[in-house]
């Protein structure tokens, strides 16, 4: 990897060393994402892993939107599968 | 809840000339299903025929940079810019640039892929586009930048382990060249003129380089014009409508 930044690189990478995650994979309506969990049942999209081409112009599928992914049965959300039956970690 | 076709999101937009209420419908479920599938309250706009691409923050390459980092990752952009140039709603790209540079290979790749799409894309540097940001910035048909936006050409640096024999400075001559000619190759600059700004030294009291403001990049033949998004649209439509005018001609777009 070559940084061609103007940015200070202690500054970009501060904290590189840190393991990111842990990432879940869900499947939401036909697309598979890696969603870095930040709530329970609220996951910030890392990157798609497997989608249609068009999903990739809209915008609720760009990396660091955020998905709800509760199986709440009073929820409307439960309308889509999780690839992970505890998405949670614990 | 379930019934979601009668719950109007787009209530307070009212349909253009030529929308059928069956297309409003369809609109106002799209929001609905966004809301509900992925918990999001942003809904879908109006659409449009022009792609908005935003290249933010650090161009990410192959990896995963620091939380702190605002990133723009290229393993979206790339399938974003094919699903634009397939998708016969969208005419035209445009490109929004605030960058502070990034990785060297994910940062040409983008600019290569936006430079060899057959439809008509206008960038304009807004705040900052720098370093990797200058051959994505150029890659567009016609390039704008706001008066007070600034673009820092400086030389690459080797980060890492590095062994210390020539071979390696060779390397980054070599990574350095590519950057170069990307960029002598799409805009009206010269090869000399950029290494002159790139080997400048008193400039950057950390660094050498140059920084170049606004109405420098135009001068220098690096930028097209200055302006703002209202230029760079007009500009933009201007490109699609005479890709329209040839296309009805039936002369063969390139």
């Amino acid at each position: 990897m070559t940084l061609y930044t103007a940015m200070p690189l202690e500054l970009v990478l501060d904290g590189f060393g840190q393991e990111p995650g842990p990432f879940i994979d869900l499947t939401i309506r036909g697309v598979t994402m890696r969603v870095l969990p930040i709530a329970p049942g609220i996951g910030k999209i890392e990157r798609l892993l497997d989608a249609p081409l068009d999903c990739y112009l809209k915008p609720e599928f760009s990396p660091g939107q955020t998905v709800s992914y509760t199986e709440d049965t009073g929820n409307a959300a439960n309308a889509w599968s999780t690839s992970d039956p505890a998405p949670f970690p614990a | 809840m379930n019934d979601i076709g009668k719950v109007r999101m787009t209530s307070e937009q009212s349909p253009g000339p030529g929308i059928t209420p069956e297309e409003e419908a369809r609109r106002a479920n799209a929001g609905v299903e966004a809301v509900v599938q992925l918990g999001q309250t942003t809904v879908p706009q109006t659409e449009s025929n022009v792609f908005c691409l935003t290249i933010i923050g650090q161009v990410e390459g192959h990896l995963l940079l620091p939380p702190q980092n605002k990133t723009t990752k290229y393993e979206h952009v790339i399938p974003q810019l094919v699903a634009a140039e397939q998708n016969p709603k969208v005419e035209g790209v445009f490109i929004v640039l605030n960058t502070v540079g990034g990785d060297v290979e994910a940062g040409l790749a983008i600019a290569e892929m936006i430079a060899s799409l057959s439809k008509p894309k206008v960038a304009i540097v807004l705040g900052g586009g720098h370093s990797i940001g200058v051959p994505i910035a150029v890659s567009a048909d016609y390039t704008f930048i706001a008066e007070t936006a600034t673009m820092t050409i400086h030389p690459i640096r080797l980060n890492g382990l590095i062994i210390g024999v020539p071979q390696t400075f060779e390397y980054l001559e070599k990574m350095q060249e590519r950057v170069v000619r990307f960029v002598t190759r799409h805009s009206q600059i010269t090869e000399e003129t950029f290494k002159e700004l790139m080997f400048r030294t008193g400039e950057l009291n950390r660094d050498i380089g140059t920084t170049v403001i606004g109405e420098d990049a135009v001068k220098c033949g690096l930028i097209n014009a200055i302006g703002g998004i209202g230029d760079s649209l007009r500009q933009l439509n201007q490109l699609i409508e005479e890709r329209r005018g040839r296309m009805m001609a039936g002369v063969r777009v390139q």
